[in-house]
């Protein structure tokens, strides 16, 4: 499996603000977005502050202050980003040659998510360090069942799935197995190890197998 | 863990020393504290929690609370203690041995009981599985989960013959993280966890175990 893959997906195309901002605003919230995330590669999160940004990004703390109140609302967006992020992983296409049995779908997608938090601190930091903003952390649980549902709309592409469990989705209770495993490995080493990634993933197929059985047809 | 006496001695020390009279008194608030701020951590509270409230509520001046506690983050460690020392209880309590057929009864019996603890502790789950956990206090349950996981270890080796384990990280640390990750998801969308959710996490620990614990494991010989 390789843990190395490298995604593309530029984190600001994703940024949608409320009203349409006139260009030059736009790319002085882009400024502010992009410098508090290379900010956070050596900042703890809770030591960021909207005058270390400012200085960062040579734009007046006033204006800062305008568009991010507080260093929250920032987060916030990033949090919001990753989410977006996760989505589009799950757009790109598998390497169908590679899929010989249902868990190498979960294999590719961990493997994918396992290189985003790698290039990304301040995305380990945000999600696998539990940070939370309040307010995002309930869209954060509807979020994991929109993945779940994909997740499983993927497998379904592949292989015909037995009956599953209608009140809670096994894909999102899988992730977030993978993803504690993973914050284990985060808070102990700072980052995902080979180890832990393969374990992750593993806990994960485990949790799935319990529904799942080893062998499984493929759709024609 | 905190240091909690049993009993905080009371008004009876009149005839001891002015320091010990003191100190006697300090236990007394301290313990005044945190029953109040046990009181007051709730899964919405943990965000607004306030220490001047906490203070106000347990009728002692602010500045003796700061005194104890100069930060929240220091009273929700004090108070996530008390939770550790819950758990340890749920794993020291003696199993009975008729139970233990299967290697997985070990892990089910002694995930059964910190469920309990837990369906029936706001506090704890606003602690530990709640959404606003604070980074000191994830370090610590990791912490305190490792060495959880390598007193469970210990008793499966009572039981079982267990195969070769991997060194780097212990697999009954890592049972318990999944299972409370489980039990979080629940928590956070249901309040509390769910008869089904119990089970979810269960399975997804155990069926983590059963990677490297095979189906049908050899009994030790003894006793």
């Amino acid at each position: 499996m390789s843990m190395t893959e490298s995604i593309n997906t530029p984190a600001d195309v994703h940024e949608q603000p409320r009203r349409k901002l006139q260009p030059r605003s736009l790319e002085r919230r882009n400024t502010i977005l992009s410098v508090s995330r290379q900010l956070l590669e050596n900042t703890a999160i809770n030591e960021l502050s909207l005058y270390q940004v400012a200085d960062s990004a040579g734009i007046p703390p006033s204006s800062v202050y305008h568009f991010f109140p507080k260093v929250d609302a920032i987060l916030e967006v990033l949090q919001e980003e990753i989410f977006q992020d996760f989505e589009a992983i799950l757009d790109r296409p598998f390497d169908d040659k590679k899929i010989h049995h249902w868990s190498d779908i979960m294999r590719q997608l961990q493997a994918r998510y396992v290189a985003y938090y790698r290039e990304r601190k301040y995305a380990r930091d945000l999600i696998l360090g539990q940070y939370s903003t309040g307010s995002l952390r309930h869209a954060d649980y509807q979020h994991d069942n929109v993945l779940g549902c994909r997740i499983r709309a993927c497998h379904e592409n592949y292989y015909q799935l037995p009956p599953l469990p209608e009140s809670y989705n096994i894909f999102a209770i899988a992730i977030q197995v993978a993803d504690k495993v993973y914050s284990i490995s985060h808070q102990e080493h700072g980052d995902i190890t080979d180890v832990m990634a393969l374990e992750g993933v593993n806990a994960a197929l485990a949790y799935l197998g319990e529904y799942i059985p080893r062998q499984l047809i493929k759709v024609s | 863990m905190a240091v909690l006496p049993a009993k905080p001695s009371t008004s009876k020390d009149a005839g001891v020393p002015k320091g010990r009279r003191l100190q006697a008194r300090s236990l007394e608030r301290r313990l005044k504290i945190l029953n109040v701020a046990r009181e007051m951590i709730t899964t919405d509270a943990i965000p607004n929690l306030s220490l001047y409230d906490i203070a106000h509520k347990a009728e002692i001046p602010p500045s003796s609370l700061y005194h104890f506690f100069p930060k929240t983050e220091v009273l929700l460690q004090a108070l996530a203690e008390e939770v550790f020392a819950a758990f340890d209880e749920c794993v020291s309590r003696p199993l009975v041995d008729e139970e233990v057929n299967h290697w997985s009864d070990i892990s089910r019996i002694l995930e059964t009981r910190m469920l309990e603890y837990y369906q029936q502790n706001e506090m704890a789950r606003a602690l530990i599985l709640g959404q606003h956990l604070h980074v000191d206090i994830l370090a610590s349950d990791h912490q305190h989960d490792d060495e959880m996981g390598k007193r469970i270890e210990q008793i499966y080796r009572r039981y079982f013959e267990l195969p070769k384990l991997p060194e780097s990280y212990n697999i009954f640390a890592i049972a318990l993280q999944i299972a409370d990750k489980v039990y979080a998801m629940s928590h956070q969308e249901f309040g509390n966890i769910t008869p089904t959710m119990a089970m979810e996490g269960w399975r997804a620990a155990r069926s983590y175990l059963a990677l490297y614990l095979p189906e049908c494991l050899q009994r030790r010989t003894q006793s």
